[in-house]
């Protein structure tokens, strides 16, 4: 998308995806909607985490004090 | 002269690395690329850690690396819109959860049917826990942007799950209309 031509295209593409707001769901929607979100982004929080970024971040370290 | 990054910085970093990679597969679409993601955003932020703000929210700036590193280098390999790499496999039959009537699986679907500027802010402001003004920086948008397009994703998520309304009406909305139509 080419959107810096100059700022006047900018700006009117701003204000045109401003202006074309759909109206605000109810407040039920947007209820369920955030809890599902919730529950979506909970799951990847809580995925085990590999160990190769803490052995990368001890590595990092280690080579740090190594150079001094 | 470099100084070095501190202890507490990395520290700091590891405690980041569950949401990076909550972040990086919802923007991918694979768990195997978020965690690409988020080893070159670990190394670019330990190499450029002179650069973050004390004080300042160190979520949001890892954010936008990650996220710049995703446009500029990922991206074009193409987000797999279904859960190839068994993502969520382990928890999608044991989710029970009552206080959600949206399931679980139907709503990952039509999260991933969302234009990728709609998903990635949502996500942010949704679920990670940043504001607005921080959405705005990371995307280096408007605010006002950024309140358009969480309200376009939600009422695109609306409607593909097909939960509009203040009441649910589902199938019943088409007849009631066609008892209407026959009163009138």
């Amino acid at each position: 998308m080419q959107q810096n031509n100059f700022d006047g295209i900018a700006m009117n593409h701003a204000m045109n995806e401003a202006n074309m707001d759909l109206p605000d769901l109810d407040a039920r929607t947007k209820g369920l909607l955030g809890r599902a979100l919730q529950s979506h982004y909970d799951d990847l929080i809580n995925a085990p985490i590999p160990d190769r970024f803490l052995v990368l971040l001890a590595q990092l370290e280690a080579k740090e004090t190594g150079d001094e | 002269m470099n100084e070095a990054p501190s202890s507490s910085f990395r520290e700091n970093l590891i405690k980041e690395i569950p949401n990076l990679r909550a972040f990086a597969a919802s923007l991918s679409g694979s768990m195997q690329t978020a965690d690409d993601l988020v080893q070159d955003t670990l190394l670019k932020a330990w190499g450029h850690s002179e650069k973050f703000a004390e004080g300042t929210n160190l979520r949001a700036w890892l954010f936008t690396i990650l996220r710049n590193t995703y446009y500029s280098m990922y991206r074009r390999r193409g987000r797999e819109v279904q859960d190839t790499d068994g993502i969520y496999s382990s928890k999608v039959a044991v989710q029970g959860n009552q206080e959600s009537a949206i399931d679980l699986a139907d709503f990952r679907i039509a999260l991933a049917k969302l234009p990728e500027e709609q998903r990635e802010v949502l996500i942010m402001v949704g679920a990670t826990g940043l504001s607005y003004e921080e959405a705005a920086e990371i995307c280096n948008v408007a605010v006002g942007t950024i309140k358009s397009r969480i309200n376009r994703a939600r009422n695109k998520l609306a409607e593909l799950l097909d939960i509009k309304g203040p009441s649910d009406l589902g199938p019943d909305s088409a007849s009631f209309a066609v008892v209407q139509a026959s009163n009138a």
